[in-house]
This record gives C-alpha cells, structure tokens and sequence, in this order.
C-alpha cells in the first residue's frame, strides 16, 4: 500500500490528522513589495518616483488569509502543517511588469525581482521560485531566463499575458520558449487579476472582473499556444494553467476541436487535434481543491495533468486537506495531483525522487 | 415529437441590399454596404456559408433534418449595435455611428425576417433593436413584437459601451418583461473581443470570439442584478454550446461569496441559484460531450437544441439524428430539449 493510502484508510478520519512533508504545491505566492526588490534594482532606478510598478484600477477588498506569513519562519511553519515539501513561488505585484511600456526599466525589474526571489530561495530548499521576464524584450528575456535558472536556480517562468504586445503563441517569443524547453523549466501562465484585453473596457466591479478576466485571459492563452504550432514546435515545453481552475478544459477541447476541423489551413503546423495537444502532457492544469467538477474532468482528461495550487497566503486560497477529504476523488488521483504531476511538470525524475524519499509512486 | 430548431441563422447578403430596400428615405438610396465589415472572412473564402440561402431552401432543410419549427437569428444585423467609442485600437472595426441610420437599420431588418416569416408558419425569428438609442429601441422592440409578431430580440454585445447588466439598458429590459418575449444574446464570432490585437487567423477568431464574449455578456447581466430587477425577463445565451456553464457558475459563486454584497448588491442569491430558477437558457446543437455533464448540473428544462444551419459549425444535416442517437441522454430531456424548452422560451402557442 503506498503511503497516501494508507493515509486515505487510516488516518483521514482524524481530526488532528497532519501529513508529513510530501505535496508539491505548484502555485503560492509571495506578497512582494518595493522596499523587497530596491536592493536587487539597478542603481540608476533607486530614486524612482513613486510606486514601482503601474497600480490597476482595482479596489480588491480581498482578506488575506488570517496566518499571512509576516517572516520567512511563519511561512516554513505553514508548508510543514500542510505538508509541502515543495512550494513553487510566484509574485503577486511584480506579474504585472510587461504591462509596462519603459523598456529598460521592465528589463531592470525583472532581473531585481528575480534576484529577490533567488536570494529568498536559498534559505529553505523547500522554496522554489519563478522567474519573471521582460516578455516584449525578447533577447533581455532569453538572456535572463538563461541567468535565473542557471545562475539562479529558479524553477521556470511566470506568464501573465495581459499587456503584451502579440498573444503568447506569437512567433516573436519562440527564442523564449526554446530557451525555456533548452534549460528544462516550465512556464506557469498565471494571468494577472487584471487579466484579459476585453475586460478592462467594461468590467465596473472588481468581482467581475475577477470571475471573466482571466479565465478569458487563460483560454486565448491556450488557443494561442496550440493553433500557432508552439506545442508542435518545442515538444518538451511544459505549461501550467494556474488559478482558473479546470472545469473549463473539456469545453474548451471540444470547442477548439470543432473550429480547427473546419479550418485547419489556419493551423498549418498541427499534426494532431487541439484537444491532443491539451492532455498529451505538455500542459497542466491547476484545480481548485473544492472545484465541483473535478471528478467529472477527471474522467474527461486524465488523472496525469492536473495539479495543486494553493495560492498561498492569498485570499481564498486552499489547504491540502481540502483535496485530502474529498471522497468524489480517488486516493490514486489525489497522489498524482498534489504530488507527482507536480513534479512532472517541474522536469524532475519521479523514479530518482521517490527511490531516494523512500516513497512509492502511485503510478 | 416536437423538434424545434431554436438557433437557425439567417444569411444575410454580404452588402445589405435586401435590408436596404426596405430602409426608409435617404438610406435606402445609398448604394454602400451599411456594415463597414470586420475585416474577417467567416466563410474561408467562400467554403462555408449557404449564398443560395432563401425561404425554400431553409424549409427544406428543415425537412431533411426533420425539424417542425426554425428560429431565425440574425446574422451579420447583429453588428448594428457595436458602437464606437474613443481610444480603441487601430484595427477595431469600423462602427455605424449614426444612431439615426442603426434605428432605421433594425426596423427594416425587423420588416425583412417579419415577411420571411409570413412565407411559412414553420418559421418564426428574433429581431433586433438598435442598444445605441434606448428610447428608439423600446419602440423598436414594441413594434417587432406587437406590429410584426416576432418572437423575442437578439443582441451581440460586443460593441456596447457598457456590460449589458448596465443600468442604461434596463428599459429595453423592462418593454421585453412587458412583452414577455426573451432577450438572446448571440455574439458574432468574428467580433473582434478578445481579439483586439491577439488573433491572427479566422480560426483564432472563431474560437474565442463569440464564446469569450458570451461569458461577458452573462456576467455582465448577472452582476447587474438583472434576474432580481426583471424576475420573469427570459434571457438565453446561444450559439456557444453549454460546456461553459458549470465552470462560470462555480467561478462566480465563489466570487459572489467574497464580493457580492458589496459589489453586485442587488442580488439576494447566489449566481446558480438564478440560473435555476429557469429563466436563463441556453443553446446545444447537441453532439456536445459536456451535454450529459452540464445537465446533472443544471437540469434539463433550460437547454434548447439549435443547429446553427447552415453555419460551419452545423452537423447538418445530422444535428436532429445525432442528439436523437445519444445513448446517454435520457428520452425525457431529449423531448425538453428539442422543442419544449423552445416552446417556452419563445413563448410558442
């Protein structure tokens, strides 16, 4: 019996039941300020004028989640009581960088939070962070992408697409996704609250523009990613779709199915369906622990690309044991969506891991 | 047993000139096409789209399918409610900017399906209203429903300067509750939306055009307030199939939780509970996958079979066999979906 069935069978029903560390969780956050990032930024922006980063218009009136780390100690202590023994990191401010129109300061941003995020890294290996990059600038972007993951140790790259100049699948950033599937990091698209080009004409709440703005953000992600033949063209590329949940990826299969059998001339480098492309492996998809439909794509697509994200500390965001409780999803299902998926996605041997954790796979 | 097909589309003539015969002096005598264009080619040059299309044909398209009873919806007439606005992108459509030509626009739309309908009595359609001009479209939507008998007013909402849950739009809301006759919302896909600056083939268009800008409109709609302001509007969303429903749902309940009193006051429920309360429905052409999934979810008594003839998106002349074939859809919301939901969202009989 591997070990997460028997914490299924044994211990699940205990009210103080606390797994040991072995969760990947592949989407929290750090609650990143200016006064984070000014030692890391070039010298000549260390007097800037106000914020650092454009603010949106957005009044969020979100509560952070009451234990919100105020120090690094606070945040270990929560990975331990949730199990985590991986905690992929990605901003909450700095993920709005490319909708900045200052070359060389997006440029400049980008390498200081990354340094930021690199330095807080080494301080527990537990921590693994995302690079941001200057999208827009390709060749700073490569150039940087190579520094943080080989310099750096970062894990992959955050995308936000809000704010760029082509949609995502664009030739223009093909240097990017061939220096990403070249150094094995994945890219985790995670759109910015202010998400998706459409929404910030009419949105005239915040909560509408949170329910549509990213999952319209996410799904043109996607349809951008596989009619322009980027999944075709770099076969070991790897993507997370973060925070929008999965519920959409069945309709959203069949829905691009049916557009590309009638024009496929307008996808020349497809050699398979668009639904293909989306479970063949290249592609992750971030479930919601609570998320209703879960069992239901489950059956649709496949136990192998779904994934934790907590979206630690920020507000709403998830525990373990609300994936853990669940009696609509198979003890099987639950390893490989808060462990080996994850660890999947991040390009690491399961085989090697396991053997040397003492963990059996699932699988 | 009753088939209606609830989304049939009306192929309008590339340069309007069988609306424009009908548009009053001095539109009638221009010899432009009233639409600037989108600048897409939704028929790939031709491979898709019916150019031979009339009453005739419909019908007996009708009959290979076994359809009783067709919808008409429009087609490229739903661009007359985009409207422009400063600050867009080059590459945003030209618009209509006179209100006075888009209000004349829909009455000679609404007279065109009106006398198309007057061929056959297997024919009803949803005309159109101009939302660029609440007063001219009130009367619009009186006159296309008492004077020529349509059956309810489709609207793309792409192009309006607010979400359609806005307040501004709430009289054309109120002369429809009035009416009892549905608001559709069935958006273009080759508006240009999300795509302002991202979609770079008609087959990127396509895919996150209508659907995408569906989402907005029920959004829109909701937050709004609107099934709490207008309890007995009938509203569909069509064209986009039902996939959708059960994440959008589940995504706004969650929101609604964090947010809601706040921000969409005037709703004293959750989003699903509205949605179940049977007044919001929605358009299958019924091969989809999701189809069984999204009824365990919603029920069965909101979702109206549409075939989307003779668009590239139509199974034709397979859609009726294709839903009647489906082994996991049980026989009794087989007879709701294909005609007595219609039936009731249209106010039929």
């Amino acid at each position: 019996m591997s070990r997460t069935e028997k914490a299924g069978a044994d211990e699940m029903s205990k009210k103080d039941f606390r797994p040991d560390r072995w969760i990947y969780d592949m989407d929290a956050h750090i609650i990143d300020t200016d006064d984070d990032i000014l030692p890391f930024l070039d010298q000549r922006y260390q007097k800037r004028n106000g914020s650092l980063l454009a603010l949106d218009e957005w009044h969020r009136g979100v509560i952070r989640r009451p234990r919100a780390p105020q120090n690094l100690t606070e945040r270990l202590r929560v990975l331990d009581e949730e199990g985590v023994i991986c905690s992929v990191l990605f901003p909450s401010r700095a993920m709005d960088v490319n909708t900045m129109r200052d070359k060389a300061f997006v440029a400049a941003y980008c390498e200081a939070y990354n340094s930021f995020v690199a330095d807080l890294c080494r301080k527990a290996p537990a921590l693994k962070g995302m690079a941001v990059l200057p999208f827009d600038n390709v060749s700073a972007a490569v150039e940087e992408l190579t520094r943080t993951v080989s310099k750096l140790g970062l894990v992959g790259v955050v995308m936000s697409s809000y704010g760029l100049q082509e949609h995502i699948g664009s030739v223009k950033y093909w240097p990017i996704y061939e220096e990403m599937e070249r150094l094995n990091v994945h890219m985790g698209i995670h759109n910015s609250i202010q998400g998706g080009p459409i929404g910030d004409l009419r949105a005239d709440t915040f909560m509408y523009q949170h329910t549509v703005g990213r999952p319209v953000a996410t799904m043109t992600d996607c349809a951008a990613l596989i009619y322009s033949g980027v999944v075709e063209k770099f076969p070991r590329l790897r993507v997370s779709f973060l925070e929008a949940r999965v519920a959409w990826v069945p309709y959203w299969m069949e829905h691009m199915d049916r557009k590309w059998e009638k024009r496929r001339s307008d996808a020349p480098l497809l050699k398979r369906r668009p639904s293909e492309y989306m479970t063949g492996g290249n592609f992750f998809y971030s479930a919601e622990p609570d998320e209703k439909a879960l069992p239901y794509v489950l059956e649709r697509i496949g136990e192998d690309v779904i994934i934790f994200a907590s979206d630690y500390p920020h507000g709403g965001s998830a525990f373990t044991g609300d994936v853990l409780r669940r009696d609509d999803v198979s003890e099987r299902a639950k390893n490989k969506i808060l462990r080996e998926n994850g660890i999947r996605l991040l390009g690491y041997d399961i085989q090697s891991l396991e053997s040397k954790s003492g963990l059996q796979s699932a699988s | 047993m009753l088939v209606i097909d609830s989304n049939t589309h009306l192929v309008q003539r590339a340069d309007d000139s069988e609306i424009r015969a009908l548009m009053e002096k001095p539109y009638c005598q221009d010899s432009f096409p009233v639409f600037p264009g989108t600048g897409w080619d939704a028929t790939s040059s031709g491979r898709f789209g019916a150019e031979d299309w009339d009453t005739q044909a419909q019908l007996a398209a009708m009959d290979q399918e076994g359809i009783d009873l067709s919808i008409l919806m429009p087609t490229q007439a739903l661009l007359v409610s985009q409207i422009p606005r400063a600050g867009l992108p080059t590459g945003f459509p030209r618009q209509i900017r006179d209100k006075n030509l888009a209000a004349a626009y829909c009455r000679a739309y609404n007279r065109y399906v009106a006398n198309i309908c007057a061929e056959s009595p297997r024919l009803k359609a949803v005309g159109i209203a101009p939302f660029q001009d609440i007063p001219a479209a009130v009367a619009e939507v009186s006159r296309a429903v008492k004077e020529l008998g349509l059956a309810g007013i489709a609207v793309a909402s792409l192009g309006l300067g607010e979400h359609l849950g806005s307040r501004t739009f709430w009289p054309i809301y109120d002369e429809l509750q009035r009416l009892d006759v549905p608001l559709v919302v069935h958006n273009l896909s080759h508006q240009v939306a999300v795509g302002q600056r991202y979609p770079d083939s008609f087959l990127f268009q396509d895919t996150v055009g209508g659907s995408m800008e569906t989402l907005h409109a029920f959004t829109g709609l909701m937050y709004g307030g609107i099934p709490e302001r207008f309890p007995d509007l009938r509203i569909a969303f069509f064209n986009i199939g039902v996939g959708w429903l059960p994440y959008l749902l589940e995504r706004m309940d969650k929101d609604f939780a964090s947010h809601g009193a706040e921000q969409a006051p005037l709703l004293k429920h959750s989003p699903s509970a509205y949605v179940k309360l049977g007044k919001w429905f929605y358009s299958t052409i019924g091969d989809e996958g999701t189809l069984a999934y999204v009824i365990d979810c919603i029920g069965d008594e909101v979702i109206a079979f549409g075939s989307s003839y003779p668009d590239a998106d139509s199974p034709f002349p397979l859609a009726v066999s294709n839903l009647r074939a489906r082994n996991n859809i049980p026989e009794t919301s087989k007879r709701k979906i294909f005609g007595e939901n219609a039936t009731r969202l249209f106010g039929l009989q």
